[in-house]
């Protein structure tokens, strides 16, 4: 019920932003998240890169968002303040692409998110929330 | 009375000279406020301001950081609505905008809707003045808060509405006023944490507060771009003041790599890496000052 | 007679007849009849047997001391004149004196002594001496010293050119002997005496010859041959040098009817000179006071013509006004004013020339005459609550209309509801006026016997407008009679008394029919019909002659703007004399102030210790409500105004007087109540609701809308006869401007039919309420001390940076997406051969071309683009479209931030040169209203209005958005600025100046009296359906 009001007044208040895509379904799939972000992704050549300042003791999660619902489009990476990778939702090893990637902060630094689109033609948004 | 001059007429004259004028990258270049003795900032680009102002944490996670760490919910520290109709100008409407912003979500955490309305209302009128009203659907939002139920979603709406704010004012050339709000809401954060954490001397807290050395250089560099307004200036000089109590403040890193694991059909990352913050008891109550001082000003 | 005066009488009477050589047969017998002539028999015998007693007293002395008796007899004579001086009235004491010198007669030769005593007691009577000499020839002498006495009037058979004798004289044709008459002016008197063989009758009785005999007001002689002589046309032979009017009143075949054209007068035939009394009579609703309004002139006949002096009174009026007087039944006195200043405004009203000390100076007179000086200062009153008695009140009615002495006088029933001393009064106040030449009408219901007699002619009206007499008064009786076949039919009035029954006369007109059990039944013995023929055919209407050359006095009426002056003093001053009126008046509007005040005055205490103008949320309310009071009170002081003064100018018709004078004073005096009243009003309210600086704002258009309620309330006040109807339409005038005030009601959210996308609706433009509303609300909004705001070098204040950041970014949120949006709907759907799409690609592209058109003036809109139709639309095309949009977005982008970096510009130096802002904010701006101007709470914040863009917020800020035309003046509600004629004008003066204009022409439909005229318009309609 909850997830329905969300999404309708999400949709609501979209009115004026100029995404094409909304990131009502995105948010939807939050639960028990506390949204903080959204970041557009609509250049599909590039890779898109976005830095945050995570906290420790915070777990937040990336949420990937395609207009079909289906992750296989893009994937996120995640880097620390001196750059090097943690983690990604694609999983290479299994060539699966998970919709989401979560992280349980320990160090409170400057971290880097990479979106990358595998197909070439996709439109996605993705939202970052924390769990309170 | 004297007539009023046709609007037309009066842009028009305005006009002259514009059409395929390129927008001024420089902010705040034809401010009428422009003082010769500036100080020696480098002034970014617009993508570069845009990319520090998202990376900034929201005041959000401060509050839901000082309720997981037990503090209580403290009323008297945050702005008393009625100042709202003190700010008249756009400077002022801009920071508390950000600092009734970080109000709102503390309380939201908390759970305290009642007030919520109150601070609703309050930003409206501030969102109004700045001309960015439309991103707040009111009534809805003012239905929401009447019940608990939808605590979640209530807060979840006016991010997400204070992130289009952001987007459309730079979009609109306006970073300026993006920065202020950003500004306000981190300071009235970090007062709200200042107060709580002296309260209840919880040393989780004063780690909290020393992390901000990393968000507080951020916010250095970037509202060092816009000193030639005499207002913002002073504000830039004080958040310096800040910064070099925060200088003392050690904050360590240890790397180790991090495991992967998938929980709930998400892959998540357990974090082996740690932060650690080197913070006395008197350099909080340092801050926590200067804070004050910094926030007062703002909010008079 | 009393008693004191009988015994007098009896010891005068012995003492005359025992000089000389004591009482003889034939004055003793005198005597005796003397006394049985007043007296019954018995009171008759003793005062007679006292007569002898008083005869003895004088007769017991002895012959020698003749002389020493005759010096008592004079001593004692004296005495009981100065007796009788105390109790007789002047008439009295002539019939005394009379009778004496009749006592003379009868002995043949009067004695030197008797005379003598005689003299005495005329001396003592204090009777001009004149006037005993013309009594005693005519008592004592006989007819030849008759005929050379030119105070006396002889009547006989000789022509007026072979009569050769000093008095006046009249022929009789067929009288046999001399008839004298004799006038004792002192006191009013007529005696008549009669030389000859005929009969001369005198009220019936026949009168012995060579005997005096009083000729009573009233009184008719006949002789037997023929002869009739009327009281006053013996009257009018003595008085006839003084002020001789020329004057021919002739009503020839009038025929008068209803507006449902049913008769109500017919064959109304009269012709009356100067100088006479004529009543008109007949039963209840036969048709009296129509038959005086149609001589009067304020009806108009159907058939006939009323000529005075030969000009037509109905078409030719203007010729011959101010010659007649009309007063009516009705009081037309103001009653707040005293007698003297109704009178002296009423003349003032009739005489240009006459200074006020000549006006003062001829009041005082009329007031004399009319014996009102003492109650000069008294306030006239209204009927019930007498100040001054009604006789008194229906004199100085009279007195309006004696001003001006007119010619021509017609008065309704003048004696109903007074006391019958008061009637007669009044009465003879109107004789006394026909005696100086006057020409009166009366209408008269049951007139006592005295009044009844009191008249020269009578006309007698039956139902239907029927004339069924006319002629002498007492004749009327002897004529009805006869003609019912009643036995006494020859006596007119009765015999001993002299008393006339007007009654009768109706009696017998009505007389109903008895069936055969001795019933009444309602039909009568003769229809009125019935009557008027038998009317034709016994009698002949003498027409006099039309006097052509009369030169008739014409009123010098003072000009326009002196009436004017007039009106207004008089109404001034009747106003201030009714305290209750003046302290209602006063203190109505600021009571209302304050209670609205006190009530509205919202501290909003939640956030706020003190109260502050600011956050009272009361105040548009406020707004609405001063506007609602204003119009309320000026409707309700107006509403009655013409309504009071409708008998005042009934009367005021007859003098020709300007209308628009009267109509402008009464405008002039409502417009300074209703200044007042306002600056009382917002004195009070907007002080204690803390408004500054808007004072002239609030009063200038409260004043401005109470005067156009003033001159609502004076036309139906005009229209409608009772305050009732007037009162009662109140609701519906003020309840639409209510609801059409746009206040209570947004105009966005009515009905269809009458709604407008972007303008106010023309029926709420008909409302004076919106266009106040709307200049106080905009005026309250802009020009207060913090919009005000501004520096000293710099042009631009608060309102007007505001105008100018809220109208970019209204470009920049609203119409400029909404363009780019319908620009990229018809990219994408341009191909399409769906109709609705095609449609909708067709209205976007004119909206689109409209839009980027109006925004020329920021860069010009190319004209290959501007007449781009939807056919040849192409992608190219399109991105051109978007390219120009592009350049606008930046255009407006760029000018809101300066503008908005120049109003923190202003803000912040204002504030660092000292001023409180926040304090003035909080002193001068209000929250609701700025709501209320802005529309904050719009949902849709911007509609298409049918091929162009309306703004559906910040109203206050926008000027008209589409002009359709030159004089197209519409704009939306709240528009700060106002198009008409090419120029355009601050709202707030527009707005007043549109309420000014519409009262003007409300001025015009008052002049014209249109809506009287209308409605009399379809009330005929209604009759002619029947």
């Amino acid at each position: 019920m909850k997830k329905f009001i969300f999404t309708g007044i999400l949709l609501l208040l979209a009115g004026v932003s100029n995404s094409q895509f909304k990131t009502a379904d995105c948010v939807a799939k939050l639960n028990g998240f506390t949204f903080l972000k959204t970041y557009k992704l609509d250049n599909p050549s590039k890779e898109s890169e976005f830095s945050y300042v995570f906290s420790k003791d915070n777990s937040y999660i990336i949420i990937i968002c395609s207009k079909d619902g289906n992750p296989s489009e893009s994937s996120v990476s995640l880097f620390d303040a001196n750059k090097n990778m943690l983690a990604s939702s694609y999983d290479e090893a299994n060539k699966r692409h998970y919709y989401a990637l979560a992280y349980n902060c320990k160090a409170t630094g400057m971290y880097y998110m990479k979106f990358k689109f595998d197909k070439p033609s996709g439109d996605c948004s993705s939202v970052l929330a924390f769990k309170r | 009375m004297k007539k009023v001059i046709l609007f037309s007429v009066l842009l028009a004259a305005m006009s002259c000279g514009s059409g395929n004028q390129s927008n001024d990258a420089v902010i705040g270049g034809d401010s009428s406020t422009v003082d010769t003795a500036s100080s020696n900032s480098v002034v970014l680009p617009q993508d570069a301001v845009e990319g520090i102002v998202k990376t900034i944490p929201s005041p959000i996670e401060t509050s839901v950081i000082i309720k997981k760490a037990g503090g209580e919910y403290n009323k008297a520290i945050l702005n008393p609505t009625e100042n709202s109709k003190n700010y008249s100008s756009s400077f002022k409407k801009a920071l508390n905008l950000g600092v009734y912003g970080a109000d709102l979500g503390y309380i939201n955490i908390y759970e305290k809707n009642k007030e919520s309305l109150y601070y609703l209302q309050s930003v409206k009128e501030l969102a109004d003045g700045l001309n960015i009203g439309q991103f707040f659907d009111f009534e809805t939002i003012k239905r929401m808060a009447g019940s608990s139920k939808n605590a979640d979603s209530l807060l979840n709406i006016t991010t997400d509405n204070f992130n289009q704010i952001n987007d459309y004012l730079f979009q609109k050339n306006r970073s300026d006023q993006s920065v202020l709000i950003l500004l306000g809401g981190w300071i009235e954060g970090l007062n709200i944490m200042c107060e709580t954490a002296i309260k209840s001397k919880n040393p989780k807290l004063y780690e909290k507060i020393g992390e901000q050395k990393i968000v507080i250089d951020q916010l250095v560099l970037v509202i060092s771009s816009f000193e030639s307004d005499a207002n913002i200036r002073e504000l830039s000089m004080g958040m310096k003041e800040m910064q070099k109590i925060f200088e003392k403040v050690e904050i360590t890193y240890t790397y180790k790599e991090s495991k992967m694991e998938i929980v709930d059909g998400i892959p998540t990352i357990v974090d082996k890496s740690e932060s650690k913050v080197n913070i006395s008891e008197s350099q909080v109550l340092e801050i926590a000052k200067i804070t004050k001082d910094l926030r007062d000003k703002i909010v008079k | 007679m009393s008693e004191e005066i009988l015994k007098s009488l009896a010891q005068l009477f012995a003492i005359i007849t025992k000089q000389d050589t004591g009482v003889s047969e034939s004055e003793r017998n005198y005597v005796i009849n003397s006394f049985k002539k007043r007296l019954n028999l018995t009171t008759a015998e003793q005062y007679i047997a006292l007569y002898e007693e008083f005869l003895k007293d004088g007769e017991n002395k002895e012959e020698g001391k003749k002389r020493l008796t005759s010096v008592k007899d004079s001593v004692r004579t004296l005495g009981i004149c100065r007796k009788i001086n105390k109790t007789l009235t002047h008439k009295q004491k002539i019939v005394v004196l009379v009778e004496l010198l009749e006592l003379l007669k009868t002995q043949g030769a009067a004695s030197a002594q008797k005379e003598e005593i005689i003299d005495t007691v005329s001396t003592a009577f204090n009777i001009d001496k004149a006037e005993y000499a013309v009594l005693q020839t005519f008592v004592l002498k006989d007819d030849s010293e008759l005929f050379e006495t030119e105070e006396i009037l002889s009547i006989n058979r000789t022509s007026a050119e072979d009569f050769k004798g000093k008095s006046r004289h009249i022929m009789s044709e067929n009288m046999h002997g001399n008839l004298f008459f004799i006038r004792v002016a002192s006191a009013d008197m007529m005696f008549l005496k009669y030389s000859g063989h005929d009969e001369i009758n005198l009220n019936g009785l026949i009168i012995a010859p060579n005997t005096v005999v009083l000729f009573s007001q009233g009184s008719t002689a006949r002789s037997l041959k023929g002869g009739v002589f009327y009281y006053s046309d013996i009257l009018s032979q003595f008085i006839s040098e003084s002020a001789q009017i020329r004057l021919s009143f002739n009503v020839t075949n009038l025929e008068y009817r209803f507006p449902n054209l049913a008769i109500g007068l017919r064959d109304i035939n009269i012709s009356e000179g100067s100088g006479k009394l004529v009543g008109i009579m007949g039963a209840s609703g036969a048709g009296k006071t129509t038959l005086l309004n149609v001589l009067a002139g304020l009806e108009t006949p159907y058939k006939g013509e009323v000529l005075i002096n030969g000009i037509n009174l109905h078409k030719e009026k203007d010729k011959i006004r101010g010659i007649i007087g009309y007063i009516p039944q009705d009081d037309l006195l103001i009653e707040e004013l005293t007698v003297f200043e109704n009178l002296f405004y009423s003349a003032k009203l009739c005489f240009r020339d006459k200074s006020d000390a000549e006006l003062t100076e001829l009041v005082e007179r009329v007031l004399a005459d009319l014996g009102l000086s003492q109650i000069r200062n008294l306030q006239v009153g209204n009927p019930l609550n007498k100040t001054i008695s009604g006789g008194q009140r229906k004199r100085v009615n009279i007195a309006l209309e004696l001003i001006r002495e007119p010619s021509v006088l017609f008065v309704d029933e003048p004696t109903s509801g007074l006391s019958s001393r008061d009637s007669e009064n009044v009465m003879d106040l109107l004789k006394e006026l026909t005696l100086k030449g006057t020409l009166i009408f009366v209408v008269i219901h049951q007139p006592s016997s005295d009044i009844y007699k009191i008249f020269d002619r009578m006309f007698i009206l039956d139902v239907g407008g029927f004339p069924i007499y006319y002629g002498n008064p007492v004749d009327a009786i002897t004529y009805f009679k006869r003609i019912s076949q009643q036995a006494d039919s020859d006596k007119g009035q009765c015999q001993t008394c002299g008393n006339v029954n007007p009654e009768q006369i109706f009696n017998i007109i009505e007389e109903k029919v008895v069936d055969e059990y001795g019933n009444f039944t309602p039909n009568r013995k003769l229809t009125p019909k019935q009557w008027f023929d038998s009317f034709l055919s016994n009698f002949q209407i003498k027409k006099l002659e039309d006097i052509k050359d009369a030169k008739v006095q014409m009123l010098a009426k003072p000009g326009k703007f002196k009436q004017a002056l007039i009106f207004a003093t008089r109404d001034i001053k009747s106003k201030i004399y009714n305290r209750q009126y003046m302290i209602i008046n006063m203190l109505e509007a600021p009571l209302l102030g304050f209670i609205l005040a006190f009530i509205l005055r919202y501290k909003n205490n939640t956030d706020h210790s003190a109260y502050l103008f600011r956050y009272n949320e009361n105040i548009p309310a406020y707004i609405l409500m001063s506007i609602v009071i204003s119009i309320f009170i000026g409707l309700s002081i107006s509403a009655e105004e013409i309504i009071k003064d409708r008998k005042i100018l009934k009367r005021e018709t007859f003098l020709n007087l300007s209308r628009n004078s009267y109509l402008i004073s009464k405008v002039l005096i409502l417009f300074a109540f209703s200044a007042i009243q306002s600056f009382l009003f917002v004195a009070v309210g907007n002080n204690i609701l803390e408004i500054q600086g808007m004072f002239v704002t609030y009063w200038l258009m409260l004043f401005t809308v109470a005067c156009f309620a003033n001159v609502t309330g004076l036309i139906i006040s005009s229209a409608f006869d009772t305050a009732i109807t007037v009162y009662i339409l109140v609701p519906l005038l003020l309840i639409p401007q209510m609801i059409l005030s746009g206040a209570i009601f947004s105009f966005d959210k009515i009905n269809d039919s009458i709604r407008s996308v972007d303008k106010v609706p023309v029926v709420a433009d008909l409302m004076a309420s919106r266009w106040a509303y709307e200049a106080i609300a905009v005026a309250q909004y802009r020009d207060n001390d913090y919009q005000q705001l501004k520096l000293e070098n710099n042009k631009e204040n608060l309102f007007q940076l505001e105008q100018k950041e809220n109208i970019t970014n209204y470009h920049i949120v609203y119409v400029l997406p909404e363009i780019r949006e319908r620009i990229e709907y018809i990219k994408e759907n341009f191909g399409s051969v769906e109709d609705s799409v095609v449609r909708k690609c067709e209205t976007d592209l004119e909206l689109v071309k409209y839009e980027l058109q109006k925004l020329s003036f920021v860069t010009k809109f190319p004209d290959e683009l501007k007449l781009l139709k939807y056919g040849s639309f192409t992608v190219f095309k399109g991105n051109d479209l978007l390219t120009h949009l592009a350049k606008l977005e930046m255009f407006f982008q760029k000018t809101f931030n300066e503008t908005q970096k120049r109003k923190e510009d202003l803000l912040s130096k204002a504030e660092k040169a000292g001023q409180n802002l926040n304090k003035i904010k909080d002193n001068t701006f209000n929250e609701s209203l700025s709501d209320l101007v802005r529309n904050a709470t719009a949902k849709k914040r911007i509609l298409n209005a049918g091929g162009y863009l309306a703004p559906k917020l910040d109203y206050v800020y926008f000027a008209p958005v589409k002009v359709e035309g030159k004089y197209d003046y519409r704009a939306h509600f709240f528009a700060p600025v106002k198009q008409f004629a090419g120029i355009y004008f601050n709202t707030y003066y527009f707005n007043v100046s549109v309420i000014w204009i519409s009262t003007l022409l409300l001025y015009l439909v008052l002049y014209f009296d249109w809506l009287r005229k209308l409605l009399d318009f379809l009330g005929k309609l209604n009759f002619l359906k029947k």
